[in-house]
């Protein structure tokens, strides 16, 4: 059995921050990844399209509609290299949702939405004050030099704004709210008390960082960036990892399991199906990190079955894989206003603006018939 | 100036009830205003005759270029409008408007007959567009809501399509959006204000 240090099972977003801290500590680390390779820069083949090179001008067919249907919504003629095809991973939806998967290196960190918002300790206590589940274990003091720690690598851009409810950070220079945008952030903060429009805090880099960027506002980056403009595990810390000689990097790797020893009571390795010889291979190591995404390393300890874990690893309590909440993401408002008919922007700003929650904040009064808050994205156009 | 407000993020309790209470609204709303005969839906649900489309080649890019026309900026036959008009109406529409975009070409064929006696190609520009603001008035869309229903449960209208495919193709081929608009491959930057200057023309891309 291959040995290591540390295995890491997954290469997105998580992932590659998990092989750059453990390859940094010296640890011989191999990054499991069950898809292809995709190299930064050379494997962004759309990057520099322009929208009539492509057939359908970035509409998706009836045919790609039709057969992946829930990719689709996501991915479009210049992404969906770095999207699932649906009828080779079909799933099955009780209730509706929309499981969009990048099975890739790097994952869905090249096609996230790049907003970077920290929880607050409103978010920590919640559960303590509202009664609700379990108190989580750790609170925002906590997290709070991580938060630190990760904006200051991957480079956050965004404003102080001194809000409880969403805590500043270390941040770039924020991106500009254009005119419209900054009418209704005066109309806002004009008409109500408590309730604010800032811009988006988005991994996009306003000014070069760690040799990447700056962004050239071109508004494209989910065809992953030439410029290295946005953080991705492909672009900051897959390479960073790599450069530190100790990193095993293992695309079409498909973890069906984790190899746990019922003597020490310890997970010691994990079983890797080939996807293209569909040989099964076992490694070992001293430390396992699972960073599969959230379903998939559920479904992994769900198949990790042994005499002490009947039911998978991890899941004496029964709950793993189950109580999974979605984003709600289909209210909203547009409008269209008059003025700044003499007004336009250049360059396409890759981000939106937010309104952080307003709702059930302490000292509010004012009794709403539901817990917590919500947040709004959004963006002004002409 | 539009201004666009996507998600809600995080959970906001008991919104789920409220928003099956809307749809079932809608749906009640889109039933009533929008009886069809099972004739007529059988016309717009059977498989399109997509072949049939290929007799259309040579009066797409005439149809395109009287709604962008040539001036001192390239027009949609410049621009090969019509055979992105066949593309997308052949390999990116859903079945009900290829068949309402196809009725509707043989209905412009016969309008043009009936009231010039001549081809839509040999008629005068004149001609062109009061045949077309005939066949926009016919198939306007309902505005708002209701419009979203109508398109949703009755594919669009012949007019639309046709403009819809139009103006898109038209603003993102090369002719259209580097001549017509105004393109900006690499910004390298951002100016969240500027004045516009005078003639200054939309940008291509968002």
């Amino acid at each position: 059995m291959d040995n290591y240090d540390a295995i890491v099972i997954g290469s997105g977003i998580s992932g590659g921050w998990a092989a750059k801290e453990l390859c940094q500590k010296g640890l011989k680390t191999l990054l499991l990844e069950r898809g292809r390779n995709v190299e930064h820069i050379k494997d962004y083949t759309t990057a520099n399209l322009n929208p009539w090179d492509f057939d359908h001008r970035l509409n998706n067919t009836t045919d790609y509609k039709n057969e992946c249907p829930v990719q689709s919504k996501a991915a479009d003629e210049s992404t969906k290299q770095f999207f699932v095809n649906d009828r080779e991973h079909p799933y099955i939806q009780e209730k509706p949702y929309d499981w969009i998967r990048g099975y890739q290196v790097g994952g869905r960190s090249l096609t996230w939405g790049r907003n970077s918002f920290r929880l607050s300790e409103m978010d920590f206590e919640a559960n303590l004050k509202d009664g609700t589940a379990v108190d989580w274990p750790i609170r925002y003091a906590d997290i709070a030099p991580w938060y630190d720690y990760v904006e200051s690598y991957i480079g956050v851009s965004g404003t102080l704004e001194g809000l409880p409810q969403l805590p500043d950070g270390k941040f770039l220079p924020g991106m500009e709210l254009n005119c419209i945008e900054k009418h209704l952030a005066q109309s806002i903060k004009s008409n109500f008390e408590l309730r604010s429009l800032i811009i988006a805090r988005v991994a996009n880099l306003t000014r070069g960082w760690d040799n990447r960027g700056p962004c050239q506002y071109r508004n494209l980056c989910v065809r992953g960036c030439p410029f290295g403009g946005y953080f991705s595990s492909n672009s900051s810390t897959i390479p960073a990892a790599a450069a530190t000689g100790n990193l095993t990097l293992r695309p079409f790797s498909i973890v069906s399991e984790v190899i746990y020893d019922e003597k020490t009571n310890k997970a010691t390795g994990v079983r890797v199906i080939d996807t293209n010889t569909k040989e099964t291979i076992e490694f070992s190591a001293r430390i396992i990190f699972l960073n599969a995404s959230t379903i998939a390393s559920a479904s992994i300890l769900l198949n990790s079955k042994s005499r002490n874990f009947p039911n998978g690893l991890g899941n004496s309590s029964g709950q793993v894989g189950h109580n999974l909440m979605d984003h709600h993401c289909s209210a909203g408002a547009t409008g269209m206003h008059g003025s700044f008919q003499d007004q336009y922007y250049k360059g396409r700003r890759p981000s939106g603006f937010y309104i952080p929650r307003f709702r059930n904040l302490p000292g509010q009064n004012g009794k709403m018939d539901f817990i917590r808050g919500y947040g709004f994205q959004g963006h002004g156009e002409r | 100036m539009w201004i666009t407000i996507l998600d809600f993020i995080f959970t906001l309790y008991r919104f789920m009830d409220r928003r099956k209470a809307l749809r079932n609204i809608l749906l009640g709303t889109g039933a009533a205003v929008f009886s069809v005969s099972g004739y007529k839906w059988y016309g717009i649900t059977k498989r399109a005759p997509l072949p049939d489309l290929a007799n259309y080649k040579g009066l797409l890019p005439e149809l395109a270029e009287t709604i962008i026309p040539a001036t001192d900026t390239p027009g949609a036959k410049d621009a090969n409008v019509g055979e992105f008009i066949y593309k997308m109406v052949v390999e990116c529409t859903d079945v009900k408007s290829q068949n309402k975009f196809l009725s509707g070409l043989q209905d412009l064929e016969h309008y043009c007959h009936s009231k010039y006696d001549v081809p839509f190609e040999k008629c005068t520009t004149e001609q062109r567009e009061t045949i077309l603001n005939h066949f926009e008035k016919e198939g306007k869309p309902y505005p708002g809501i209701l419009g979203k229903i109508q398109h949703k449960f009755l594919g669009d209208p012949f007019f639309v399509t046709l403009k819809k495919y139009t103006v898109a193709g038209y603003c993102s081929s090369e002719q259209g959006a580097t001549k017509g608009l105004a393109y900006d491959y690499i910004p390298g930057g951002f100016v969240a204000c500027m004045p516009l200057k005078p003639g200054q023309r939309s940008w291509a891309t968002k």
